[in-house]
């Protein structure tokens, strides 16, 4: 009777035992985490990491979860990865990216790439870290319009299926499974900066294991040179004149800064950086993004206007549309670059060469979902 | 012996460990000195700030719309005529809506007392850090770094720009600012060295931060003792060309020592 009751008592004990490590995913005791070190590409620059936010495997892992998580919107339909597509490089094919409820913004959505590198995010650089970045999506009302608190609640308690517990992920990452905004930011920015493209063509070039062809190389040249005949334009080598904005060092191809490229006279549709620095100058200017896999990453501009690279090059060899904030290097008081086609042609071959798929196909980016 | 030897360490020892605090009072006694360099950007003499209208000799108006510089090579002349070179490196933004920059320059080698009597520094980076240039080679918050020298790094000479001053003109008084000009001297040859005696002697000792107050007169820098730049037919003026050369010749009287 008593060793009956020992028996009962014992497998109560057990089961009450197996249905609370149940409710927290079967939680480790102990937090080990592995550290992670970038391995930086020949000619890249380093890559600061803030030290609030060390890069771990455990920490990259959640972050791949959350940026494909769909539960970090509304209606739990769109993840960041629904308007960063891996074919696209990691950015939208729309003009506009659809949110919550099929509501469009006014901004084609970025490029995913080498952001580790970048010193300013969104197209008007109104988010200095990638954890400030992470962080705007989930809540504006024209993306995924959620509340983080929401979120929170949402990856604490609900359910994911067998094999997802983001208590336990979380619990892996940072030692607690108190989840919270700025850990899955964290998260979500670790992950964000493994992303890094260093194998195009070009890259391979410049690391001497292929040749360009010698239209990708006279492209480059343009690229390099300044824009303008010499006669019309002091200074001008009848180049391209891509390098001011696009700069090589770094082979970034960005120089992270704000440029008013000539698209519009006037700015009401979309005033740009001025909105976060107050300065009316700022008036029309947009952040230079990388020419990193441009060919796949098409629509163009900030407002993705244009469809095709070859409508890019004629923009620009156009000269641009004068207004108050015009860059000085649009060549829009001299009749634009005035580009051959042949030397359109050589450009074009140039920004082709800096397409690498084995990034956008790159197994450690895509959905584990 | 044994006993007198223990004897002996203890009384070292603590001399030893006295000494060593004297020595760390001692360091912190001669830290080197900090020289500041508070630069207000002027036109014709006003203080002006960037993205101001301005009008130049020709009437037009004139509006300045960046300014970048890099400046090295700070260096106080003692009384005796020996050079003490702090041998740094910083490179100006002249912030939008801003009228000055203030950088600091840390004078490693200056940790004792001397008295000086003149300044100098230098428009450009040095030659030395100015071939073959490498950006991705420093830090990123490094002034030659990718993100230190953003806009500043010219590829096709792998080397950094002297000076940049953008902005646009109008054509003829009273109509549109439109027309615009990009200075952009470049390369070694344009690099300058200026010099400006102090209105007195100073004391500099260690551990001292002395800041000093210049202006940099931009209507100077297109009108000076160099020559005349047309700003409206600058285009876009970079590497060793004439215009360039003026401009860089100009900076003896562009800038000024203040304070």
């Amino acid at each position: 009777m008593i060793w009956n009751n020992y028996k009962y008592i014992s497998a109560t004990i057990i089961t009450i035992m197996i249905l609370a490590v149940g409710c927290d995913c079967g939680k480790k005791l102990t937090w080990n985490t592995t550290p992670y070190t970038i391995e930086i590409p020949a000619f890249f620059p380093p890559m600061d990491i803030p030290a609030d936010n060390p890069m771990t495997v455990e920490g990259i892992k959640l972050g791949r979860f959350l940026f494909w998580e769909k539960s970090l919107s509304l209606d739990k339909t769109i993840s960041c990865g629904s308007c960063h597509l891996p074919e696209a490089s990691f950015s939208d094919s729309d003009q506009f990216s659809a949110g919550v409820n099929g509501t469009l913004g006014n901004r084609n959505a970025s490029a995913i790439i080498n952001m580790g590198w970048s010193t300013s995010f969104f197209w008007d650089g109104r988010a200095e870290t990638l954890e400030d970045q992470a962080s705007a999506p989930v809540v504006h009302p024209l993306e995924m319009n959620v509340d983080w608190g929401e979120v929170v609640s949402r990856l604490k308690n609900e359910d994911f299926g067998d094999d997802l517990c983001y208590p336990q992920l979380f619990f892996d990452a940072f030692g607690t499974d108190d989840i919270s905004e700025n850990l899955a930011v964290k998260a979500i920015a670790q992950f964000m900066r493994t992303m890094i493209s260093a194998d195009s063509k070009f890259d391979r070039w410049r690391r001497g294991e292929t040749q360009l062809t010698d239209l990708e190389y006279m492209g480059y040249q343009l690229f390099l040179k300044e824009g303008g005949d010499p006669e019309e334009t002091p200074g001008g080598e009848f180049g391209a004149d891509c390098f001011h904005c696009h700069g090589e060092a770094g082979l970034q191809f960005s120089d992270y800064l704000f440029h008013n490229n000539g698209l519009d006279a006037t700015f009401e549709n979309d005033p740009g950086r001025v909105e976060v620095t107050g300065w009316v100058l700022d008036s029309g200017k947009f952040k230079t993004p990388t020419l990193r896999n441009v060919a796949l990453s098409a629509p163009f501009m900030h407002d993705g206007r244009f469809n095709t690279l070859e409508e890019v090059v004629e923009h620009y060899n156009s000269g641009g549309v004068p207004s108050t904030t015009i860059d000085t290097f649009m060549k829009y008081t001299t009749g634009g670059l005035q580009l051959a086609p042949q030397q359109k042609d050589a450009l074009l071959a140039f920004l082709h060469s800096l397409t690498d798929t084995t990034f956008t196909v790159n197994p450690d980016f895509q959905d584990p979902h | 012996m044994t006993h007198n030897f223990r004897n002996f360490i203890l009384p070292i020892a603590i001399i030893v460990i006295l000494f060593s605090a004297g020595c760390r009072g001692c360091s912190e006694d001669t830290s080197p000195a900090v020289i500041g360099l508070f630069t207000q950007i002027t036109w014709n003499g006003e203080n002006i700030s960037i993205g101001d209208t301005v009008i130049d000799i020709a009437g037009r108006e004139v509006r300045p719309e960046k300014l970048f510089s890099y400046i090295s090579n700070i260096s106080l002349r003692k009384i005796d005529g020996g050079w003490v070179n702090s041998e740094s490196l910083a490179r100006l933004d002249f912030m939008p809506a801003s009228d000055f920059v203030d950088s600091i320059f840390p004078f490693e080698v200056l940790n004792e007392s001397n008295v000086f009597d003149s300044i100098r520094f230098s428009v450009g980076v040095p030659s030395e850090l100015n071939t073959d240039g490498v950006p991705s080679n420093y830090p990123n918050d490094h002034p030659l770094g990718v993100v230190g020298s953003a806009d500043m790094f010219w590829p096709l000479t792998s080397s950094y720009f002297t000076m940049k001053f953008e902005g646009k003109v109008a054509n003829t008084p009273g109509e549109e600012i439109i027309t615009p000009f990009a200075m952009h001297p470049a390369t070694n040859p344009l690099f300058r060295t200026l010099s400006f005696a102090l209105p007195d002697n100073i004391l500099l000792v260690a551990s001292e931060i002395r800041s000093f107050q210049f202006e940099l007169d931009l209507a100077k820098t297109i009108n000076g003792s160099g020559g005349y730049i047309e700003l409206n037919e600058i285009g876009h003026t970079m590497g060793n060309v004439e215009n360039a050369i003026i401009f860089v010749d100009n900076l003896k009287d562009a800038w000024t020592l203040v304070d």
